[in-house]
Formats: C-alpha cells, structure tokens, sequence
C-alpha cells in the first residue's frame, strides 16, 4: 500500500534537517540562550519523527488490518538499477521505533560531555537520521549507504568527547566495520548483476530491490554460500557477535554515556534486523545450513559474554560485555526458521535496545556523580541516591529477563521456539541465564548496597527533572511491553513470516494468538 | 580558414599565454595576472564546447568526438578551478615571476590538449612532451625553496627516462605498421606486445602507476602547492585519455596479454599507494601515494572491458570525480599556507576555520568512498559492477579490501582536523576565490554522488565515442 503523506522518508528527513537546525544559531552572541534553543530543537525534531512514526504506524494499521506494509519507490540512478526504495513492515516497525525512543531519550537525557554544544544533538539526530533509513530502506545499495553512514556521527561523537583513548578506540571500530562490509559491498554488487546476467530485470539493468532479489531464486549453491558469508561477516562485527566483537570494549569504555547507549541500543540491531530482512530471504538455503552455527555463536556468545561481564571490574565494562551476552539470545532467535524465534529476537532486540540504553544512561549519571566506574569505589549508594538505585533496580531485574519485564518476554520466545531446533544449544542459552541473573544482581549489590565509600568525596546528587522523566520512560516501556507484548508481537511475526519467506515454519504464532 | 577550426581551443591557448612573454611586467599585477590565464582557460573551453564539429571528425593529427572533447573540458575545469582556488596563495609561495608562471601552466595545458586530441602517435608524443617539460619548470617555480628545485629536477629526470620509453614504443610501432596513426591492426607479434609495453611504461609514469610512482610522493610534496592542485588533476586527465585512446585503438584491447599487463598494473597501484599512504605524516605525500592507489582503481574500467562500453564509462566516471576530490584537498592545502603539509598543521582546523575543516573532510570522505560526498562511493559500484560483471572476482576482491584499507590512513586527516586541539586559535583567512573553488568541489563530490544519474549517462556515451568509428 502506497499513502501519499507522509511519506516515509520523513522519518529521515526530520531529524536530518534537525541536525542541520541545530548548527543554525552556531552564529548567535548569547551562549545560553543558544544552548538552550538547540536542546529544545533537538528534541522537538526527535520527538516530532516519533509523532510521525505513530501516526504512520496508526493510519496504516487502521486501514490494513494488523499488517503494515507501507512503501515509498522512486528511481533514483536507473543506469545502474539502483532506487531509492523503503519499506515499513512490522519489522521495521518495531526497530523504528526503538530508533526513534532511544533518540529521544538520549537527546532528552540531560548530562552530557561537558564542552559538547550544538554539535551533540546535530550528531545525535544524525545518527537517528541514518541508522532510521537503514531499518528503512530495502535497496541493497542504498541500505549499504545508510549502514556505513551511520557510523560517521556515532565515531564522530566519540571522537569528539570521549575518554582518554578515544582516537585509538575511534580508529579501531571504523577499522573493524570498513573491513566487515568492504566484502559484503561487493557481494551487493554481485547481486546486482547476477540478477541482469540471468537476465531476470525487467530492463536488462543492474537490481538492487531485496523483493526482486528475492523472488529469483538464482543463486547456486555456491555462491550463496560465498555471498552468504560475505553478508554474515558485515553483520557479526555490527551485531557484534564472538570473536568479531574486538571493537566494542574499547567503543563502550571510550564513548560518552549517551553514545554508548546511543551504539549498544541501535547499531547492532541493524544487524540483527538484516539477517532477518536481507539474508533469509536472499540466501536460504545458505542460512538453513549455516543455522546450527549461527545457533552456537549466538550460545556460545550468551555465556562468553556473561562469563567475561563476571570478571570485570568497572561497570561499563561490565555493560560491555553483557550487551554481547544479550544480544547472543538474538543470534540465536534468528539463526532457525522459526516464526516464534525469529519474533522473539525482533522483541527482544527491541528490548534489549531500550534497557541497555536505559543502563548506560544510569550508570553513567552514577560514574559521573560519584567520579569513579569501579566497583571498588562505588558502594552503598542506596542511601544516598534513592532515585537512581530504584531505576537501576527495575532495569537490572530487566536485564536478568524477571517475569513482567519485556526480555522475559523476548528470551522466553526465543528459548521456545528454538528449543525444537537446536536443543543443546537453547541449553546452553538457559545456562546463561543464570550467569547473567548471577553478574547483574551481584553488580547491583556491590554498587547501591555494602559499606558506603564514604572516603569518596565527590558523592553528588540524585538524577532529577528531565532526566527522571527520561528514564521512567523507558521503565513504562520496559515493563509495559512486558505485560501488554501482544500487539507488538502481533506486528512483528507476520512480517517476520512473509520476510523471511515461505521457508519458515509458521508454527506457533498462532497457538499463541498473536495474530489478531 | 576552416581548416583551422578544429586547432581553436589549442591555438587561443597556445597564442593567447604568448601575452605573458610579451607583455612582461604589465602583466605582472597579480589579480591582473589570474584573471587573464582564467580568461584564457574559459575561452579553451567555451570553443571547445561551442566551436568544435559536432559529428566526429578527423583533421591532420587530431581527432574530433565526445570522448576527446569531454576529456578537454574535463581538464580545462580542472585547470580552471584550480587557478582560481590557489591564486590567492600564489603570493605566499614567492613563485617568480607571475607571468611566466601562468604562461609556464597554460603551456602545459595546451600540452595536455594536444595529447587529448591527438590521433596519431607523433602529435600525442608532442603534446606529452609539452605538457610535461611545462611543468617540469613549474614544479621548481618556488625557488626560494630547496624541495621545490629537487622535485623539478627529479621529476625532468626521470620523465625524460619515460619519454625515451614512450618514443622506443612509438618507433617501434612505426616499425611494424609504417605508419604511425593510432589505428587497429592485425598482429600481435612480439614487437607489438613490445611496443604497447614501452608506451604504457611512458604513460604510466606520467599518471603515476606502480612501479613508476616513485616520482609522485616527492613531487607532489616539493612543488608548490599550487601546481599540485594543477597537476593531480590535469595530468592525470590527459594521460588517461591517452592510454585509453592507445589501448583501445591502436591495440584493440581486450587482448588477453594486454589485459594481463593492465591487470598487474592496477592491483600494483591500489597495493602499494594504500601501503605507503599507510605510513605518511605528510598529508601531501599521503595524498601523493592515495593519487596513485586512485589511479589503480580508473585502470579497472579498462582492465575489465568486455564488448560493452558502460565497464569504461565506470572509470571515466571515478576520474571525474577524482578531479574533484583533490583539487579541493590540494587547494585546502594551499589556502593554508605554502608550508602547510605535515598532519600536525591541520590540527584543530575546525576552531580556525569551519569551512576548511569541513570543506577538507568532505573531500576525505569521498576517498575513502564513503557517505555523504558519495561522489567516491558511487564511483565504487560503478567500478566494481563493471568488475564483477566482466568476471573479474580476483580484482574487486582485492579493489575493495584496498579500499577498506585506506580508510585507515584517510581517516587521520579528518580526526586531527576535528578531535585535537589547534596548535594556535588564529583563524585561517579564506580568500574569496579560494570559497569559491572549494564551494564547487564540495558541490561536485556532493552532487556527483547523492544524483549522480547525467554524469553516468554522459560517461556512457563518451565512453561509447572511445572507439573510432
């Protein structure tokens, strides 16, 4: 189905031209005021693209029933058969909306770098900006622009007003990506003109379209195995997952608090999202053989992750590493032909999204009031900052998957479905379980109870205004989906379904009413 | 009269820089000085555009189609906006005298015609040794400083060295077929193969491709950076239009040994300009080994060719936007002084001047191929479509593992531009010339990239007019 107004590039648009708003007073002589202006256009931008997000979602869904399917198609270089094509489904959707909140929320959040201006929310509404399209757009090519745009704004906020060793930890994650999707660019050019070779375009051109990609069916063997890995590559450093995950502790350890959040919430899903949208139906076969794999990456990252998130010793760190424990689940829940996984990983992408950013924002305002990220010297702050410790409580029992909470909902999905896949590894998973129950309450123990380091002198205050709103927020979205998870899920599993293309088993999703 | 319509753009230049040697100091006001070289430079290009006969012709020595003429004003552009952005650094740089500076560079422009237009061998080697004994003297025009002596000479030495190769090639040719037109025949003998090694070892020195890039770093670094911005450009634009022209006509590529030689080439260039850029503080240098990783990448266009013309449009495609990228990066150079050169001198541009800092990132964005002067990126799937679809999976393989690479060396720039603090806050004052070119290079690399749909379709049909008919 096709609307008129308004189209979905103005879920880009907006915060783009947002971001260039936000250089406009850059010329102004009053510094506060000037401040303050662009904190309000920032946000009025981020909150506006959620507006229209909704109203999208609600004026589609209300003419077509459960299931979104909103294009927007124009030609953009028809020499090379490229188009300027995006799509939302469900699945979009859903990471649209992740996008979408976590930028407001991140824009919201009051505490940042200290000599960040203007130039913070312009990089911030940039990175809302493209990492949108890349949930949007279903042209490979134009998907491969907005996949390495997105890194610019994030590295340059990094870069900009991060730790220490910022240039190095810049340098290397741009080293690690470049080099993840230098072949995964080729392979999408591959395609291109496998589909003119086999002569299956209606213009003898080049295509990049993932549906007429898709509905050809003319890879052999070979080939999607090569182009499959190719693919895989690109995404299992973005997701990350283990052993490709090199960039990330220095990334989490270097960036500010609200990149971090900013990068763990949204980048990976990209990758998490494109396995779903772009591999299963492009490569199946390929991704039928490779599922026992992927399955034991994601497994083997659950508890390596949560392994690693035990022995650390500073609580971004500790973060880090339990991001990539998470994120496992997800692996997992994409790596079998299973509606009610591949559900389950969207959800919990989502999920973990809104935690893991929730985390970051709080520990930040922890480490930046208390002056120090280890364990060692933080302690007993229960007392004193009642506030934080009861947002960081909910987001922690979150984080462990507590009933009520939406990674309960997420994981539990997960396990299910691909516990008739992949028996053994959905055992492992359900060890990490445990591990991560184990890390994360003991992490909360160790910070908000205990002796008080009371030698610490730089105890400040509670969080209050703004970011108190913030990160209730995301509380009532935590728990919200926990409870109410039908009616995203009722989005999510049908596009999940006609994504991922006949292939998948529709098994369950109906035995569990998602399907309005 | 007619006879000579086809010599207009050439002869204006040729006999309209003869005004500088003339007039002697009336021209050596310096805003005098510029604005008669652009005027000069924009009347090369208005005739080509304007006079020109449209169908393909064949005059005594030249060749007349869309392939020649768009490689013409390719080049009058370049020169054009790299006068007008680096004029106002001229000053600084204590070249000379102006005059013959300006007359030394429309000389070699008028070379780089010659060589353009030319379609026989003898006027193509004529129109090389213009152009380059031109700006042989050019890169020494600084000569006050050391450097800028060296380069001048290192670079007459070894570019007579080349010329000696590219004539052996040529006497060779003439040799074999008794004649020297650039025209197809049916051999391919050993003394053919010989002679097509020879003139590629002559032209590739003067795009600087590995192995004969030794010239490239220094140069680049030693001249003034003003005949740089010059250079990178105008040079590479008319050697390329040679050696396709060569490659195609007169050796009818795709021949398989041809395709081996060129193959070779290209992978050699992008490898070791990437590798040696990898290890530069220089950021002329740098951009003196990526102009050679650059120039690996135009070869594909020509290495992959099929029995299609879109695969060479590819590479006329990139080296337009090539043009672009470092004309602007040179001129940023330029504008930030004549000893502007190390990384440590771009440090916190940003504070200095907005602009620059922004303008020069841009530009190595584009290199690197990446969002939003997509100008490189599209250029790249151009590129490696016209690859993969002649078949050639080694060569974009190790194309795009290349320019994964180069991100990392490219990224330096932008990083101590935007990320470190400035060594003094004194801002960098942007003539309005210099604005004025940089605007134009951003809107191009821009521009190219996010539409880049006419400029794929005039490639397509200069590519197409490459063949003589």
């Amino acid at each position: 189905m096709t609307i008129a107004w308004p189209p979905l590039s103005s879920l880009i648009v907006i915060p783009a031209l947002g971001a260039l708003g936000c250089l406009a007073p850059w010329f102004s002589s009053k510094i506060d005021t000037k401040a303050r202006f662009v904190r309000v256009w920032a946000l009025g931008c981020s909150i506006l693209t959620l507006v229209v997000l909704a109203a999208i979602s609600r004026a589609a869904t209300l003419s077509h029933g459960a299931v979104l399917g909103l294009e927007e198609a124009h030609q953009w270089i028809p020499s090379l058969g490229i188009t300027y094509h995006l799509e939302l489904d469900g699945l979009s959707f859903a990471f649209c909306l992740l996008t979408a909140v976590i930028s407001l929320a991140v824009i919201g959040w009051s505490a940042k770098p200290a000599s960040a201006g203007a130039g913070w929310y312009a990089l911030l509404l940039l990175g809302e900006s493209t990492v949108m399209g890349a949930f949007l757009a279903t042209d490979l090519v134009l998907f491969y622009i907005f996949f390495e745009a997105m890194l610019l704004p994030v590295l340059g906020a990094m870069a900009l007003w991060g730790g220490a060793q910022r240039l190095n930890a810049s340098l290397r994650f741009l080293i690690y990506t470049m080099a993840g999707s230098a072949l995964m660019f080729l392979s999408i050019l591959y395609l291109g003109w496998n589909a003119q070779a086999m002569g299956h375009t209606l213009d003898g051109n080049f295509a990049f379209e993932i549906t007429t990609l898709a509905s050809m069916k003319m890879l052999t063997t070979t080939e999607e195995l090569v182009l499959g890995l190719a693919f895989l590559l690109a995404f299992a450093i973005k997701i990350p997952m283990v052993p490709f995950h090199g960039w990330l502790p220095d990334t989490y350890r270097e960036a500010p608090h609200g990149v971090a959040a900013f990068t763990a919430a949204l980048l990976g899903k990209v990758g998490i999202y494109a396995i779903i949208r772009f591999m299963w139906p492009l490569f199946p076969n390929f991704m039928a053989e490779a599922g026992p794999y992927l399955a034991a990456a994601g497994a083997v990252a659950i508890v390596f992750g949560a392994l690693v998130a035990m022995a650390q010793r500073d609580l971004r760190s500790l973060l880090a590493y339990s991001s990539i424990s998470h994120l496992g689940f997800c692996v997992l829940g994409v790596a079998g032909i299973s509606t009610m996984a591949m559900t389950g990983a969207v959800f919990q992408a989502v999920s973990h999204g809104l935690i893991t950013a929730a985390l970051f924002l709080t520990v930040g305002a922890i480490i930046d009031r208390q002056g120090s990220r280890e364990f060692d010297r933080l302690g007993g702050l229960a007392r004193s900052i009642p506030l934080t410790a009861f947002f960081l409580m909910i987001f922690s029992v979150a984080a462990v998957a507590l009933p009520l909470t939406s990674s309960f909902v997420g994981e539990f999905l997960i396990l299910v479905g691909s516990w008739k896949l992949f028996p053994e590894w959905t055992t492992v998973a359900l060890l990490g379980v445990v591990l991560g129950a184990v890390y994360t309450l003991t992490a909360y123990l160790r910070t908000m109870f205990g002796p008080l380091h009371a030698a610490d002198p730089q105890t400040g205050g509670d969080i209050r205004g703004f970011d108190v709103i913030v990160l209730a927020g995301l509380a009532a979205a935590i728990i919200g989906l926990g409870i109410f998870p039908a009616d995203l899920l009722g989005m999510i599993s049908p596009a999940v379904e006609v994504a991922a293309g006949p292939a998948i088993v529709a098994d369950s999703s109906i035995a569990l009413g998602f399907s309005r | 009269m007619n006879a000579l319509v086809p010599f207009a753009p050439v002869l204006a230049l040729s006999l309209g820089s003869l005004g500088y040697l003339v007039s002697g100091q009336l021209l050596e006001r310096a805003r005098l000085t510029s604005l008669f070289a652009l005027g000069l430079i924009g009347a090369a290009a208005y005739l080509i555009v304007g006079l020109l006969p449209t169908a393909p012709t064949v005059p005594h020595g030249f060749i007349i189609n869309d392939f020649s003429k768009f490689f013409a004003i390719l080049a009058c552009l370049g020169a054009f906006v790299s006068v007008i952005g680096t004029a106002s650094s001229l000053a600084g740089e204590k070249i000379g005298m102006l005059s013959e500076y300006y007359f030394l560079m429309l000389t070699s422009l008028c070379g780089a015609l010659v060589m353009i237009f030319a379609s026989d061998f003898l006027t193509l080697f004529i129109g090389v040794e213009v152009a380059s004994l031109a700006l042989y003297c050019l890169c020494g025009a600084r000569v006050t400083k050391e450097t800028s002596s060296e380069a001048a000479l290192k670079y007459f030495l070894l570019g007579c060295v080349s010329s000696a190769f590219m004539l052996f090639g040529i006497a060779l040719w003439y040799g074999v077929t008794g004649g020297l037109v650039i025209a197809p025949i049916n051999s391919s003998g050993p003394l053919v193969i010989l002679s097509f090694v020879l003139m590629m070892v002559g032209l590739a020195f003067k795009i600087g491709l590995a192995p004969f890039h030794l010239w490239v770093p220094d140069v680049y670094q030693g001249a003034p950076t003003s005949v740089t911005t010059y250079m990178s450009c105008v040079v590479k634009v008319a050697a390329f239009a040679a050696l396709f022209k060569i490659a195609l006509n007169a050796f009818l590529l795709p021949t398989e040994w041809a395709v081996g030689i060129l193959w070779f080439l290209s992978v050699l260039a992008m490898t070791v300009g990437n590798l040696a850029a990898l290890q530069q503080r220089s950021v002329k240098r740098m951009l003196a080994y990526s102009s050679v990783a650059q120039a690996g990448y135009m070869l594909i266009g020509l290495v992959v060719l099929g029995d299609t013309t879109s695969v060479l449009a590819s590479s006329v495609f990139y080296l337009t936007g090539y043009c672009a990228m470092t004309i602007g990066a040179f001129t940023v150079l330029s504008v930030l002084g004549p000893d502007a050169d190390s990384v440590d001198d771009l440090k916190g541009l940003v504070k200095r001047s907005p602009f620059l800092a922004i303008a020069m990132t841009l530009f190595f964005l584009a290199l690197a191929g990446l969002p939003p002067s997509m100008a490189g990126l599209m250029g790249k799937v151009y590129l490696f479509t016209g690859a993969l679809s002649s078949q050639f999976y080694g060569l974009a393989i190790i194309a795009v593992l290349n320019s994964a690479l180069a991100c990392a060396y490219y990224f330096r720039v932008p990083a101590a531009m935007l990320f470190q603090a400035p060594p003094t806050s004194e801002p960098v004052r942007v003539s309005v010339f210099s604005t004025f070119a940089l605007t134009f290079c951003v809107a191009a690399v821009v521009g190219i990239g996010v539409y880049p749909e006419p400029l794929v379709e005039l490639c397509e049909a200069v590519a197409s007019a490459a063949w003589r008919q």
